[in-house]
């Protein structure tokens, strides 16, 4: 659906966008991840076709962007940084005035988009007295009027409070999987891109770091036991030399908690289980810590965490 | 096209100030003429003399409002931050920045139809006055007059308001090339005195009441040209940043 080579985008000596090989598969939900300054909006904006790129081409629906931008944007519906407005008008009235630079069916939408995106009894109110979620909101609306295969959403949850988050997810997943569009969201809440997205890029300084499918994603990161005890630097020390086992870090030493990779098979735990018990150590929990997006985010951006083995005797 | 036009035209209809400042003022102007003509207390002498009265009195009126009209027009979509959203619907920037263009020219159209109106209804109503009577000629003569310079304002203030894409900027700019502008030309004089020719206002003249000395007076073509020229160039300078423009 979107298909990127070699895609460049410069200021000066900065370089924004570098290389960029990005390929989002139809009918996903694909989640573009990085830190701010990042090269995010850049990149939708050369997506898009709103920005010139020094190198390389954007396929949307398999048309060049640059060459045929009314083809390839043709069923695309974006919010880039934020939804913008004629505050002076109504809602209703801001997506009628857009409707015939969509052309089709557009106009006869408005009701319906409105609905979509629960904005149906405030559609009259002037955007001047909404709140940033209902902008937001009403950017959504905005985006749906030409019936998208594409929607390209911007950080879209900017504004939305935890019950309007929620229902964005539902929204989003529907528009994924009952009615195969695809979705490219661009947004720093690592936690709402886990629970919606079905492959991730992860772009720092302009690169694309890691581009994978979420559960590939999170696989790679493999997965950890938490072993929570009386006495973390001796539990260390203790299973140090267990066959199979690796102390990856002690993560809260204050509190008892050691981190342990390798094997979590039940009998693998049962056996580290006696083995702490035999050692006179007092185990309070075990439990399986699964892989976040952020801890592999954070891994493959380079930005610090938790020291490892920092409590190892 | 149609329909983009008359999108253009729902937003400015919504800003109420300037809409029913832009139609009702020369309104309120003619029928407040009107009635102090009726009641004896201005002195009409005839119905062509109250016409072009009144068509003078919409020239000065109008020559803020179309440049406020135009300004905001050309302007609007960068100030708002809604040309983006506009651009990525893949419409073609040449068509976006065409609709907008004739929006201003159907919004000056209907200023000079909320102010000729009343004129024409006010000079047929005291056309027995005493002096010369209304005829096509008049009519046609005095809403050329003041339509072509409202025009051609309109049109500088629209390329004004999308070259700087900010409406306050542009309001600003456009009043001052409106009323001052021919200074500047002037200063060019400094250089060639021939040069003092390219003065919108004398093209305007020639094509208008054509009332300036001999020594200033253009030929019909010149006049044409420069009267083109000058609305061309800043279109052409507003279309050309549209183009180049990284939304």
């Amino acid at each position: 659906m979107v298909v990127t080579t070699g895609l460049t985008k410069r200021f000066g000596a900065r370089t924004a966008v570098d290389a960029v090989e990005l390929a989002v598969p139809a009918g996903s939900c694909f989640g573009f991840l990085g830190p701010n300054g990042a090269g995010k909006t850049t990149m939708i904006r050369l997506l898009l076709g709103l920005a010139r790129p020094t190198a390389g081409r954007v396929l949307l629906r398999g048309v060049d962007v640059q060459q045929e931008p009314t083809r390839a944007l043709a069923r695309v519906g974006a919010i880039v940084e934020e939804p913008r407005f004629h505050a002076h008008l109504t809602g209703v009235e801001n997506l009628r005035v857009h409707a015939p630079l969509i052309g089709g069916d557009a106009v006869a939408r408005v009701p319906y988009v409105l609905d979509l995106v629960g904005l149906g009894e405030r559609g009259d109110d002037t955007v001047k007295g909404y709140s940033m979620g209902m902008r937001q909101r009403l950017g959504v609306a905005r985006a749906m009027l030409g019936d998208p295969e594409l929607l390209v959403l911007d950080e879209p949850t900017n504004g939305l409070d935890a019950s309007g988050m929620a229902d964005f997810r539902v929204f989003i997943r529907r528009l994924v999987e009952e009615e195969g569009r695809t979705v490219f969201l661009s947004s720093h809440l690592l936690d709402e891109m886990e629970k919606l997205c079905d492959a991730v890029a992860i772009v720092e300084e302009g690169r694309v770091v890691r581009q994978s499918s979420m559960t590939a994603l999170l696989d790679e990161g493999g997965r950890a036991l938490l072993v929570q005890c009386d006495d973390a630097a001796r539990a260390v020390a203790v299973l140090e030399g267990a066959p199979g086992l690796t102390i990856a870090a002690a993560l809260a030493p204050a509190d008892g908690i050691v981190r342990v990779e390798g094997d979590h098979s039940p009998a693998a735990v049962a056996g580290l289980n006696r083995r702490l018990v035999e050692a006179g150590i007092g185990v309070h929990g075990l439990r399986l810590d699964a892989q976040t997006l952020e801890r592999r985010f954070l891994e493959l951006t380079g930005v610090p965490r938790v020291p490892r083995r920092e409590a190892a005797p | 096209m149609r329909a983009l036009v008359a999108a253009d035209l729902l937003k400015l209809r919504r800003r109420r100030g300037l809409f029913w400042s832009a139609l009702g003022l020369p309104i309120l102007v003619g029928v407040l003429l009107i009635v102090l003509a009726l009641s004896g207390v201005a002195d009409i002498d005839g119905g062509a003399v109250f016409y072009e009265d009144l068509s003078f009195v919409l020239y000065i009126l109008g020559s803020i409002l179309v440049v406020l009209v135009g300004a905001r027009l050309g302007s609007e979509e960068h100030a708002a931050g809604t040309l983006r959203y506009q651009l990525l619907t893949g419409i073609s920037r040449t068509r976006l920045y065409t609709a907008k263009m004739l929006a201003t020219l159907v919004a000056v159209a209907m200023v000079l139809l909320a102010g000729l109106v009343p004129a024409l209804i006010g000079a047929l109503v005291l056309s027995d006055g005493g002096g010369p009577g209304l005829t096509g000629e008049v009519v046609a003569d005095n809403s050329w007059n003041v339509a072509l310079p409202l025009v051609v304002s309109a049109l500088i203030a629209f390329g004004v308001g999308a070259l700087t894409r900010a409406t306050g900027p542009a309001i600003t700019v456009a009043l001052f090339l409106n009323f001052l502008g021919v200074n500047l030309v002037l200063l060019l004089a400094l250089i060639d005195d021939s040069l003092r020719h390219i003065a919108l206002n004398l093209g305007i003249d020639r094509l208008t009441y054509d009332e300036v000395d001999a020594d200033d007076r253009l030929g019909f073509a010149a006049a044409l040209i420069v009267v083109t020229a000058w609305p061309a160039a800043f279109l052409a300078a507003g279309w050309a940043r549209l183009k180049r423009l990284e939304a």
